[in-house]
């Protein structure tokens, strides 16, 4: 079974669930006539055209035949792990950027970032990851003025 | 006064050290704002206003508008560089320009994009210059209808964007449409998706879609690589575009420009419609259409020189009627109000050094963003040298603070983590994310267009063709539509022909 | 004794304040009405309160956004927000998931209001108030009339006028005031109730018919008030500034004097007259008397029309 052709079909699925979601939610709102539109009326038929087009694309994967070999999903073994660690890093930037202000996240973030991903050596990592925050810093709060947030340490 | 009376007015007015000063400022805060991916020419606008408090009226426009334009300048920068559009209008530079980039034409990419976008600017503030007041006319002759038909001519043109398979990106297309409903429907009130969160009352926001499906997924899927060597190869040959380049990318950086500014009139989002029909017309009008995507200059040229025409052309609405074509605009016309002027037909009139002051001040505006632009396209590539160990943080660092600093909002920046997770798995699956992007940016203006024909038209859906403007854009979507099944239908009687005649042997 | 203690107290909290720089939180986007009055009020408010004003900007949901989060914010009169009247009334109404009541606030000062005038396009038939009655009476449905948003303080205009003159008019909704103005200039719908600084910059292009000030605005002298026409009709959108309830009395006070002191100045007035705005100088009780009226007067139409009613 080729790479490409289950590629497509979860692909297909997943539009195939979104267009249908998006056409039963519009249900909930008036969808209206052709002559006056409500708030459902582009939800509810882009729904239905996007599960139509999935339909097609499902479709297709049956009737061609590709033969390419399959390959796994990610192209290194553990190519995964740093997927995640960088989503998790992103997020948790996120989570507590009111907390610790945004000098510190930003600091921790490239510290974590530059040692874990493709770790370069402690003495590197601090560095960057130091000039990073405070030039940010610089630039951001300092030369233009944005209102970033201040941790509980005041900074 | 004649025309040559006005221009010596706007010299004397612009050539003073207080302006050209400011000139400076502005083109310089705006190209930097607009290299930071996120953050707009609204932030910077906003920050400078109160310095312009205690100068002239002229100077502060100067200033106000050299920061608009030159927001356009830098936007294209990091879209080639690292494939993050700076606004909407850049998504389109990131086709072929990243491309470009990645096959170590960085810096002819760069350089025809600056070229490009003083050429179109240069035009746009002739533009302005000449036939500022029947543009305005033509501008006003938009109504609802019309903008519908636009648009939905533009959805379509973005299935000819698509690279690869038309049926995925039209699939994107549509998802991006159906992610434009989520918010507070303008017409009826309603909130649709909004889940109890207020801050997506206004929708998705554009800002946070493209940092995630382009900056924040783009990282992702490099990261995955276990050794980056470069991001970009080696040997950057050379920096500034070479003879070929330059004779490749002379009609599209015309095309684009006209293209561009007489769009650029249209109130709305046009610096994003001009730049990808710029992008659609050069693929039509090339002799090697597949090419486009991997690489061509003119998929760079086009698109670049239109957008900054765009900005030229949206001064034309705030000059000749005080109405600001968006948001940006918007600021400067408050700005005219702070100082005591009055927007109208009679500003050009009532305040010529105003006016021809701030023109002249574009065309040396211009000039001066080419000269600084020129030689940063060294220091840009050395940028791209930095090993990506390191500048992966630092470019999602810069995504996080531009998503942050819009509205200060954790669920936009939320938005953009799913997007990104999105659009890796996008890539993963090889759809494309431009389609989703522009629809998402036209898609509820295109809907808002068209619930009000229909309100103002009674429900009457042959508003659509009574309006001449609208008429003619219909007619454009239905051949646009149509054409890629004529040469099928050609090969089909071609075949059946060749059958009949085989038998008939 | 205890007199002469209690007045020392008193001086003391009243200098103590303010301290530090004011933040300005602006609902709207930088240029917008909001902006402006604050922008022309800033220099005289900085010399008043001694400190800097910072203006700070939180545009989204149409002002819910910053008012959700100036409900919720430290009320030690550090922060203070615009506003507009009628959004913070109808908006808790009318709006769900918005975090903020009408009386989570206290409003130290109006200081301006832009009537809300009828305009109709350069070649409609109908030159007059009345003509245009007549007109939409003839052709009831037909005649359209744009404004910005539903349950907005055009909508709500256009809903008045209609239960005044009994007409049907076609309210067509629009996002943004400048869609409306290019709407109405390129002729694309008949009439507009819209703020009047539209009004007065687009008067050439337009047939401007009423307005709805008490007396004539100096900037449309010859355009007369719905009240010349006998309609008791006076929309339009009130600004100001706000806090949240709970900042104590004595910052209040000392905030509304800086206001006051600053919206009295005549190049203020002035400055806010060439925008096409109308000056108030409100205090603190006139404006929630105001505050009151309006509310009387939206709820009426509110029931009138039965609008709380899920509608299309």
């Amino acid at each position: 079974m080729g790479k490409v052709q289950n590629q497509n079909r979860i692909a297909a699925l997943f539009f195939l669930f979104t267009g249908l979601f998006f056409a039963l939610y519009a249900r909930t709102v008036e969808i209206g006539t052709f002559t006056e539109p409500g708030p459902g009326f582009m939800p509810f038929f882009g729904g239905l055209i996007l599960a139509g087009m999935s339909i097609a694309l499902l479709f297709g994967t049956f009737i061609r035949k590709m033969t390419e070999l399959g390959s796994s999903f990610f192209p290194q073994k553990d190519s995964w792990k740093r997927v995640v660690a960088v989503f998790l890093a992103l997020i948790v930037y996120n989570l507590v950027l009111h907390h610790l202000g945004f000098t510190l996240t930003t600091f921790f973030f490239i510290f974590f970032l530059v040692k874990f991903i493709f770790p370069q050596s402690l003495k590197r990592t601090l560095m960057v990851a130091i000039l990073s925050a405070l030039g940010a810093r610089l630039l951001f709060i300092s030369f233009l003025e944005t209102q970033l947030p201040k941790g509980f340490l005041g900074f | 006064m004649d025309l040559t009376n006005y221009i010596l007015l706007g010299v004397q007015t612009l050539f003073t050290p207080t302006n050209i000063l400011f000139c400076f400022i502005g083109v310089v805060m705006g190209t930097l704002v607009g290299v930071l991916p996120g953050l707009g020419p609204t932030a910077a606008i906003a920050l400078l206003l109160p310095n312009t408090f205690h100068v002239s009226p002229v100077s502060a426009i100067i200033m106000l508008a050299g920061i608009y334009y030159g927001a356009m300048y830098g936007g294209s920068t990091t879209s080639i560089l690292v494939n993050i559009p700076g606004e909407a209008a850049s998504v389109i530079t990131c086709l072929d320009g990243y491309k470009m980039a990645q096959q170590g034409r960085a810096g002819p990419a760069l350089g025809i994009a600056a070229f490009g976008s003083f050429i179109a600017g240069t035009i746009s503030v002739l533009g302005l210059m000449l036939v500022a007041p029947p543009l305005a006319k033509f501008a006003l002759a938009f109504g609802p209808a019309e903008y519908f038909s636009l648009m939905l001519m533009g959805i379509v043109i973005l299935i000819y964007l698509a690279a690869g398979s038309m049926l995925k990106a039209l699939m994107m297309g549509i998802f991006g449409l159906l992610l434009g409903t989520i918010g507070m429907d303008a017409i009826s009130g309603t909130q649709r998706l909004t889940f109890g969160i207020l801050e997506l009352c206004d929708g998705v926001g554009f800002i946070p879609a493209i940092m995630g499906l382009f900056g924040v997924a783009e990282v992702i899927a490099n990261v995955e690589q276990a050794i980056r060597t470069d991001v970009i190869t080696t040997k950057v040959k050379n920096l500034l575009p070479n003879l070929k380049d330059w004779k490749d990318s002379f009609w599209p950086i015309i095309r684009g420009s006209f293209l561009g500014f007489f769009i650029g009139v249209l109130p709305g989002p046009a610096p994003v419609i001009s730049s990808f029909s710029s992008y659609a017309i050069e693929k039509k009008l090339s002799k090697t259409p597949e090419k486009f995507g991997t690489g061509m200059i003119q998929g760079v040229a086009g698109p670049e020189s239109a957008n900054n025409a765009a900005t030229g052309g949206a001064f034309i609405p705030l000059f000749t009627l005080g109405i600001p074509a968006n948001s940006v605009i918007a600021v400067l016309l408050g700005a005219f109000m702070i100082h005591g002027i009055q927007p109208g037909p009679m500003l050009i009139s009532k305040y010529p050094q105003l006016f021809w002051g701030t023109v002249m001040s574009m065309y040396l505006g211009n000039a001066m963003l080419l000269i600084l632009n020129l030689p940063l396209i060294g220091l840009w590539v050395q940028v791209l040298k930095v090993p990506y160990p390191i500048l992966f943080p630092l470019i999602l660092l810069f995504c996080l603070v531009g998503v942050f600093s819009l509205n200060f909002s954790q669920v936009e920046v939320a938005l953009m983590i799913g997007f990104g997770v999105f659009g890796y798995l996008a890539r993963k699956f090889q759809f494309e994310m431009a389609p989703l992007v522009l629809a998402l940016v036209i898609g509820p203006m295109m809907e808002n267009s068209l619930r009000l024909s229909l309100i103002i038209s009674q429900g009457s859906p042959w508003i659509f063709i009574q309006h001449p403007i609208s008429a003619a854009f219909i007619f454009i979507t239905l051949v646009l539509l149509i054409s890629p099944l004529v040469p099928w239908i050609g090969r089909r009687r071609k075949k059946l022909r060749e059958k009949v005649e085989g038998e008939q042997i | 004794m205890l007199a002469i203690l209690s007045i020392f107290t008193m001086d003391a909290t009243a200098l103590d304040f303010p301290k530090g720089p004011i933040n300005y939180w602006n609902p709207f986007n930088p240029g917008g009405e909001v902006d402006i009055a604050a922008r022309a009020m800033q220099p005289y408010l900085e010399k008043n309160l001694g400190v800097p004003l910072v203006v700070n900007y939180f545009p989204g949901a149409g002002g819910a956004l910053c008012w959700s989060k100036l409900s919720a914010a430290k009320p030690d009169g550090y922060t203070v927000g615009g506003f507009s009247i009628p959004h913070i009334i109808l908006q808790p109404m009318f709006m769900k998931d918005v975090a903020f009541k009408t009386d989570d606030f206290v409003i130290i000062t109006i200081v301006e209001y832009t009537p809300i005038g009828l305009a109709v396009k350069k070649d409609f038939k109908a030159n007059s108030v009345k003509e245009f009655i007549e007109y939409a009476r003839a052709n009831p449905g037909k005649v359209n009339c744009g404004g910005v948003g539903k349950f907005s303080g055009h909508h709500f205009a256009t809903l008045q006028f209609m239960k005044l003159t009994g007409v049907n008019l076609n309210y067509a909704t629009f996002t943004g005031t400048s869609q409306v103005q290019t709407a109405i200039l390129g002729g694309h719908i008949d009439a507009a109730f819209t703020n009047s600084t539209v009004l007065v910059t687009s008067r050439d292009q337009i047939k401007v018919l009423a307005v709805g000030s008490p007396e004539r605005m100096s900037q449309l002298s010859d355009v007369s008030t719905f009240k010349e026409l006998g309609m008791e009709f006076y929309p339009r959108i009130a600004r100001g500034v706000m806090v949240p309830k709970a900042v104590p009395q004595e910052i209040q006070a000392r905030l509304e004097k800086a206001f006051l002191d600053t919206i009295s100045k005549a190049e203020f007035k002035v400055k806010m007259e060439q925008a096409g705005f109308v000056p108030q100088v409100m205090g603190i009780a006139e404006s929630q008397k105001y505050l009151d009226a309006e509310t009387k007067l939206l709820n009426k139409l509110i029931q009138d029309y039965n609008l709380l009613q899920p509608t299309k």
